[in-house]
């Protein structure tokens, strides 16, 4: 168990590493530097920049800094708005980024398994067609067209919900369905497929053969084994739905990290585009450690370490 | 002696892509207080169709019970309600079923899988389900049961999974306990051991047992009274002395003949039943065996056989039973191969 | 109750009838093909996807406008009509035209994406599985490293550094893409190694390349199959999503993505031909795909074979 954990924490920090010195080969492929072709500084400004932002030192010098910053955490300071740094903006708009993930996250999981289920237990019938229909929807059709239909329809039209901003519930509610989409659909049809695997296991068979009634079957013997497959793509699954709060965020207007990112990309802001990269990078490998060792613990059949043997 | 367990006239059919297979046609058995029952047959023959039958686990669809009545204790289990069955189920019947491996839930400690019928049946608290699960372990011969009851079925042996089994069937003190071929997915040596806690077992609770197998040396060992199965219907029924020496149905002579034995020489010891069981999505309106039967006539391609009592205890459909059929040897062991295989 | 004699005339057994195999035997692809073409979801996707290649083909062909011909003024913004089918945009473009341009780049990059991920996947893992040992060892380490990256995060930062256009949104795609490609053709191979017609040809003295294109390959094509069809529409599904966010590919060269993003602004007055044409027919080529790859999933899946 431990020798596993060790393992995976350091295949972590290697792509974690790579992230870091991908991004900072990128930036630093651009001819020129950032301030190129910000033309209104004057050229004495223009050097202290440089050497504020480590610009002047050779190339490998600003590597080791860039890692020792990012070991301390700190990620450096907006290029175009020099007042802010990296770090404030993601203080600024993590909560609600963090809020709307984790509101999409709880409506895929928890409705994807329901409907996975429902569609499983009532296989070739009705309800999974309506499921397995939802589903299919929910994955031809992406979030920046979804997210548009819904403030036409729910807010503007039947005046359901707030059309766009952030700050009550209320407002939270159409951006999270939104982004909840998708994962919705792969959770509904993994939990289906996956159901549908465990109903026909020989062990369900023996839950029946003691007596006990449908529901007990269900949700002692079924569901547990069933759920273990949806655990393990939690992982991409959030990295789903961060990229996906980029657009999200941008169409509803939430001030969180995506839409931070989405205008410094727009505004080639490189260094807080290096920040926020390396900060949700960072944030998904953690969560993808979590998962692996999460799915260790719900399955006792896997022995951690062993894992190859997969 | 008292009847526990009655079937009478069942069908059972699967709807299928290809069709509707008739799996079970017709089947007539019964099974007394504290016996054990062995139907024997060979794989498509029905007989684990019938075992689920009993327990109402055939999942439907596919599977349909077309027509018959299954009697326990006087009431007919295919008309009581879904409800009514599970308090049937792991209560007054209990089951285990041949692959231990994939039979119990991988997730769930061995002891809460036994404690589980436990708790739902006969209302046990935590406390007592799990001393009762201790003692059912204990009983079905698993050492340091204290400390296995809290393990999952990966940490135990194959043999040790079915003796598991065994005490989750057990557990609440069933009047049947339904074997569907519990020793075919485990070692030689293991199966000895199984059918060795079973008949202790059976003694000591007097529990009627139906065993399912294909193999007949495990009848011999284990049941009082046997049912030969073939093509989903009851071909011969008897005690096991009545099967084993004065069998009838010249297809229980070709299961005889092709059951290793020592006391033969070499090349007499195996002799295979040439053909394959018949087409159940078309059976035939005769009798199922007479395609490999080596004395079939014309009349058993065409008509089904009547069930003939041999003696009270005995019954046999054959054509040859009838009086106007030339007489074949009887109880002797005929060669019916006509080639070497 | 007589039966007449002759009924209990003994009659010859026709074991040679009952030994045939009753049900010809039908090849692994032939059976697929057979059950594929049950599947009306699949076949579905599949005519759709005959569609939309054709449409994107030739689409622009059946209209008298360019994708990049303008009509200020009273062309501007047209519903769809006669003259302009699915009506024009804010610079008075025809959608129909641009649409079907969309689609051309979205199949393409689709396409290209996926040829890349076979060839360098199958490369990377036929090598990988069919060495072993420490080469084996290394190579998937690499992956395992690689595949904890954010994969739509480092195509951002490619196209935030690269010129944006088709070509660099392909080969951004591709710098992650092949990996699960290389996973899966490894296990497979690792899987055929152990199997004895590999031995045997081993044995028989076939090169290590033979092994590879001749033996191993065509028997892992299944599921190389039915992954590539997903990568088509996650590939398709990426630039419409970049493009969206402004980094696909530039004006006046239409793609779906930049299309919705242009009606975006327009998207909540009366303008609705502007964001339904692309966003449906990019939901329509992810259905078809996606509805074609499961079918394909299920009907070579030796599991389903009845």
């Amino acid at each position: 168990m431990l020798r596993y954990i060790g393992k995976r924490f350091v295949i972590m920090l290697a792509t974690l590493w790579l992230i870091a010195s991908l991004t900072f080969v990128l930036m630093h492929s651009i001819p020129g530097d950032p301030f190129t072709s910000e033309k209104k500084f004057p050229k004495a400004t223009l050097e202290n920049l440089k050497k504020e932002y480590n610009l002047d030192k050779p190339i490998p010098v600003q590597y080791l800094l860039y890692l020792k910053n990012l070991a301390t955490f700190d990620l450096g300071i907006s290029i175009k708005t020099p007042t802010r740094t990296v770090n404030e903006m993601i203080e600024d708009g993590f909560p609600n980024s963090a809020q709307l993930g984790v509101q999409a996250l709880a409506i895929a999981v928890s409705a994807g398994i329901l409907m996975g289920m429902v569609a499983a237990i009532y296989q070739s019938r009705m309800p999974d067609y309506i499921m397995m229909v939802l589903a299919v929807i929910g994955i031809s059709v992406p979030n920046f067209v979804l997210g548009p239909l819904f403030q036409k329809y729910l807010g503007l039209e039947w005046e359901i919900f707030p059309i766009a901003g952030w700050g009550d519930f209320e407002q939270s509610v159409m951006p999270s369905i939104a982004l909840a989409f998708l994962p919705l659909a792969l959770v509904t049809r993994l939990m289906r497929s996956s159901m549908l695997d465990v109903l026909g296991q020989d062990y369900i068979r023996t839950a029946r053969a003691k007596g006990l009634p449908p529901f007990r079957v269900l949700s002692r013997h079924s569901l547990r084994n069933a759920i273990i497959p949806v655990v393990t793509i939690i992982g991409p699954l959030s990295i789903g739905i961060l990229t996906g709060s980029f657009v999200i965020e941008k169409i509803f207007s939430i001030p969180g990290i995506g839409k931070y990112f989405v205008e410094s990309v727009t505004n080639r802001d490189y260094s807080v585009i290096m920040g926020v990269t390396i900060f949700y990078a960072g944030l998904l490998i953690f969560m993808n450690f979590l998962v692996d060792l999460a799915y260790g613990l719900i399955d006792p059949r896997i022995k951690l370490g062993s894992k190859e043997a997969r | 002696m008292k009847t526990i367990l009655e079937i009478k006239d069942l069908h059972v059919n699967f709807k299928t892509y290809a069709g509707e297979v008739h799996a079970v046609r017709g089947v007539n058995l019964y099974l007394n207080k504290g016996e054990a029952l062995a139907i024997v047959g060979e794989s498509g023959s029905g007989k684990s169709v019938t075992a689920q039958s009993i327990m109402r686990l055939l999942p439907s669809p596919p599977a349909e019970i077309k027509q018959g009545e299954i009697l326990f204790d006087g009431k007919d289990i295919l008309k009581l309600s879904e409800k009514e069955m599970f308090q049937i189920r792991g209560s007054e019947i209990g089951m285990i079923f041949q692959d231990p491996m994939t039979s119990l839930n991988p997730t769930m400690t061995v002891g809460k899988q036994i404690m589980e019928g436990l708790k739902w049946h006969q209302k046990l608290s935590n406390t007592e389900a799990r001393q009762r699960a201790i003692e059912m372990l204990r009983l079905v011969g698993i050492p340091t049961p204290e400390k296995r009851v809290n393990q999952y079925p990966h940490e135990f042996s194959g043999g040790m999974r079915q003796r598991a089994m065994i005490a989750i069937a057990l557990a609440c003190n069933p009047k049947i306990l339904i074997a569907d071929e519990p020793t075919t997915a485990l070692d030689v040596t293991i199966q000895a051991q199984i059918l060795e806690l079973m008949k202790e077992l059976q003694h000591k609770t007097e529990t009627a047992i139906i065993l399912i197998t294909h193999d007949l040396g495990v009848v011999a060992e284990f049941a009082q009274r046997v049912a030969v199965m073939y093509g989903g219907k009851v071909v011969e029924t008897g005690k096991v002395d009545d099967i084993f020496y004065r069998s009838r149905h010249p297809y229980t002579w070709g299961l005889m003949g092709s059951m290793p034995r020592l006391d033969l020489k070499q090349e007499d010891a195996l002799t295979p039943i040439p053909g394959s069981p018949p087409d159940l999505f078309d059976p035939p309106k005769g009798c199922p065996f007479a395609d490999r039967c080596p004395h079939a006539m014309h009349i058993c391609h065409e008509e089904m056989p009547e069930v003939m009592n041999v003696s009270d205890s005995h019954q046999v459909s054959c054509w040859l039973e009838h009086p106007q059929a030339p007489s074949v040897h009887e109880g002797v062991r005929v060669n019916l191969t006509t080639k070497t295989v | 109750m007589a039966i007449p004699a002759h009924k209990f005339e003994r009659v010859e057994r026709k074991v040679e009838q009952a030994e045939t195999i009753r049900k010809p035997s039908i090849s692994y692809w032939k059976d697929a093909w057979l059950r594929l073409r049950k599947n009306w979801l699949a076949m579905l996707g599949l005519g759709l996807i005959i569609f939309l290649v054709i449409m994107a083909i030739f689409g622009p062909v059946f209209s008298k406008y360019t994708y990049y011909q303008q009509d200020l003024g009273a062309g501007q913004n047209m519903e769809p009509s006669s003259e302009h089918w699915f009506g024009t945009d804010d610079l008075g473009r025809d959608v129909f035209v641009r649409t079907w341009e969309g689609a051309r780049i979205s199949l393409q990059i689709g396409f290209f994406a996926a040829l890349i991920d076979l060839v360098v996947g199958v490369l990377y893992g036929g090598f990988s599985g069919y060495k072993g040992g420490r080469t084996d060892e290394v190579m998937m380490r690499i992956v395992d490293v690689l595949w904890g990256l954010p994969y739509l995060l480092v195509v951002i930062l490619f196209l935030v550094v690269f010129e944006p256009g088709m070509w660099t949104i392909i080969m951004a795609l591709s710098v992650t893409g092949w990996l699960n490609m290389a996973r899966l053709v490894r296990g497979q191979v690792l899987q055929l190694k152990e199997q004895e017609y590999v031995m045997a040809a081993q044995t028989l003295g076939a090169s290590t390349k033979r092994l590879l294109f001749k033996h191993l390959i065509p028997n892992t094509m299944g599921p190389i199959l039915v992954m590539l069809t997903f990568t088509v529409p996650n590939a398709i599904f990426a630039e419409a999503f970049l493009s969206f966010l402004g980094l696909g590919v530039q004006a006046p060269v239409a793609s779906w993505g930049t299309m919705i993003n242009d009606a975006l602004v327009v998207v909540l007055s009366e303008e609705w031909w502007r964001l339904f044409f692309p966003a449906f027919f990019l939901s329509l080529t992810l259905l078809a795909f996606n509805a074609f790859g499961d079918g394909l999933r299920d009907a070579l899946d030796p599991k389903m074979r009845k």
